[in-house]
């Protein structure tokens, strides 16, 4: 990982105080073409989660969007691009769309749980190894021919 | 307002600068010739509270590079709210 592709990755989790990202950030030639890091449901989740636990507040979260927005270094996920592009929006721009409210948090984090890529991830990974399970069991017979006791 | 971007490195940085913009400022978007061939793009987004809008603009050189990116927050009576300098990371007042 380079330098930009940690800095950005600190800036996503929100690792170091807002005024050191900002310097650090500043640093970095502005046009970009390469590979962009992605902006992933979980990094929003988490940055609400430590709003709503007062470990952030409205006004920090507020420039922590603003340094995301528009970025070239920064792409956001495919799966979930429109609704993570709006968030971003709304969190850089609350003059215009009103400003952060627990009950938006609440509302973010059900979107997010409907379409979080890493969730059906994890189900399809289940599926794979249940179905693996099925099958070494299928082999030995085990499944097909049923003992009578466990029909009981 | 010129029709088209004069260069093609500069079409390439206006290019980055549309994927970039908020979705609801893609369909409004100006184009101004700035000193030594240079261009400014604008995009100006709405806001939901009625008459707010954020502009969201880029000043590109004659060889495609972003010499200036800032992004101005209007409120409903069409006062600057800030003025933010997203290359340098700062805000206006």
């Amino acid at each position: 990982m380079n330098h930009r592709q940690q800095l950005l990755q600190a800036l996503l989790i929100f690792s170091k105080p807002l005024n050191r990202l900002a310097q650090e950030l500043a640093q970095l030639e502005w046009d970009y073409e390469g590979e962009p890091v992605l902006v992933e449901p979980f990094h929003i989740v988490s940055i609400l989660n430590r709003f709503l636990s007062n470990q952030l507040n409205a006004k920090q979260v507020e420039e922590w969007a603003n340094m995301i927005e528009c970025r070239e270094d920064l792409d956001y996920e495919s799966l979930n691009r429109k609704q993570l592009e709006q968030v971003i929006y709304e969190l850089a721009n609350p003059e215009l769309e009103g400003s952060l409210t627990i009950e938006r948090c609440q509302e973010i984090f059900i979107m997010f749980s409907l379409t979080s890529t890493s969730q059906h991830d994890y189900v399809q990974q289940i599926g794979v190894v249940l179905e693996r399970i099925l099958l070494r069991y299928r082999a030995k017979d085990v499944l097909l021919k049923p003992s009578p006791a466990s029909m009981a | 307002m010129p029709n088209t971007i004069p260069n093609l490195a500069q079409q390439r940085n206006f290019k980055r600068f549309k994927k970039k913009i908020p979705a609801n400022a893609k369909e409004n978007i100006e184009i101004f010739m700035i000193p030594n061939d240079g261009i400014a793009v604008q995009a100006t987004s709405p806001g939901l509270v009625a008459g707010s809008k954020a502009v969201y603009e880029k000043q590109i050189d004659v060889n495609g590079i972003t010499i200036q990116y800032t992004k101005t927050t209007y409120n409903p009576s069409g006062n600057i709210v800030h003025v933010k300098d997203k290359i340098n990371i700062a805000t206006y007042p």
